[in-house]
């Protein structure tokens, strides 16, 4: 294992575990109201950078094929929530029109 | 004396624990042998993807670190991407840490571990105070799962064909997008803050053609800034 990559999962660890633990040490302090609501809204601006535009890169030369197989998957997330039905129909739909309908 | 008799009764919160993280164990196996296949296509030898796996215990911070990595980011613009990534813990954390048993030092530090998106929602489904040998089960089934996954994933990749190799790379953003459909139910500012985040880091990546690094900590920070701002707006209306 090189220097960079040890760095990469060590760093990483304190990087994941710090924002984890410390606020459970700080039981008594109250986070402020606008602070509250801007890390609240952060997950969706980070969810939403991390899927565009990674999707398309998935399959670079039909990009339109893992798009409508994320787009089927957060359909079903939507109205039905759930983790596994929704990623698990993503996978069939990408691997079906991957299948049939190679080269459009 | 009293945890031994505890160990034996059907209602130890340790087996309840545990039994509520059976679901999560299935799907962190899944998404962590999509994990796996990312991480061996990204040069991340086998030994150096679990250990991630077994001290990271993340999502989709390993899956960004994996892809970042693959594609020749530096470390440090890796790390700073994975803290944003993971800020939202903090609120978590905050309020798991509201509901938690009374407890020192050292055993805070095991429930911290222990917090990702999933367990902090069966754990927020239990009635307070929160027991901290029922979350250490759920923790404990969950990271399993993971690990296991991981190692599947890596096992898997050296006999599976390209092409369904190809396809699983969809996992981690059909993953993203579970996460990501039902929280926008919550109000137009997270619409925004999503659709604002997608927006700018594609334009970031794809026309302005910055690096994958910068440009999602660029996204982020400003994507949640366009919700927030929203709010703020709609309440001074008010």
């Amino acid at each position: 294992m090189t220097w960079e990559l040890f760095a990469l999962i060590f760093g990483g660890m304190l990087m994941t575990y710090l924002p984890r633990t410390l606020p459970l040490h700080l039981q008594s302090w109250e986070i402020p109201t606008p602070v509250e609501k801007y890390l609240g809204l952060m997950p969706l601006a980070a969810l939403g950078a991390l899927i565009f535009p990674g999707t398309f890169e998935v399959l670079p030369q039909t990009p339109w094929i893992p798009f409508i197989s994320i787009l089927s998957g957060a359909l079903w997330s939507y109205f039905r929530g759930g983790l596994i039905i929704p990623v698990g129909l993503s996978l069939g739909v990408i691997i079906l029109l991957q299948q049939f309908l190679p080269q459009i | 004396m009293s945890d031994l008799v505890l160990e034996n009764s059907p209602a130890n919160p340790f087996h309840q624990g545990a039994k509520a993280g059976i679901p999560i164990f299935i799907g962190y196996f899944t998404a962590s042998i999509a994990f796996g296949l990312l991480a061996q296509n990204s040069r991340i030898p086998m030994e150096a993807g679990v250990l991630m796996s077994m001290t990271n215990f993340a999502g989709a911070s390993q899956f960004l670190a994996a892809g970042l990595w693959g594609q020749g980011a530096a470390v440090w613009e890796i790390l700073i991407a994975i803290l944003l990534i993971n800020l939202r813990y903090f609120l978590m954390g905050a309020s798991l840490g509201r509901r938690l048993e009374k407890s020192r030092f050292f055993q805070k530090n095991l429930v911290g571990f222990g917090i990702t998106d999933e367990t902090f929602v069966v754990a927020s489904l239990q009635s307070p105070p929160l027991s901290r040998k029922f979350f250490a089960g759920t923790a404990l089934v969950s990271w399993s799962g993971w690990v296991f996954g991981t190692i599947t994933g890596y096992l898997f990749g050296s006999i599976m064909p390209t092409e369904i190799q190809a396809a699983f790379g969809v996992v981690l953003f059909a993953l993203f997008a579970a996460l990501l459909a039902p929280a926008l139910r919550q109000g137009v500012p997270y619409i925004i803050s999503a659709a604002s985040g997608a927006l700018i880091n594609t334009a970031l990546v794809k026309i302005l053609g910055w690096k994958p690094g910068p440009a999602l900590a660029v996204a982020i920070l400003l994507g949640t800034a366009m919700g927030f701002f929203f709010i703020q707006e709609k309440e001074i209306k008010k």
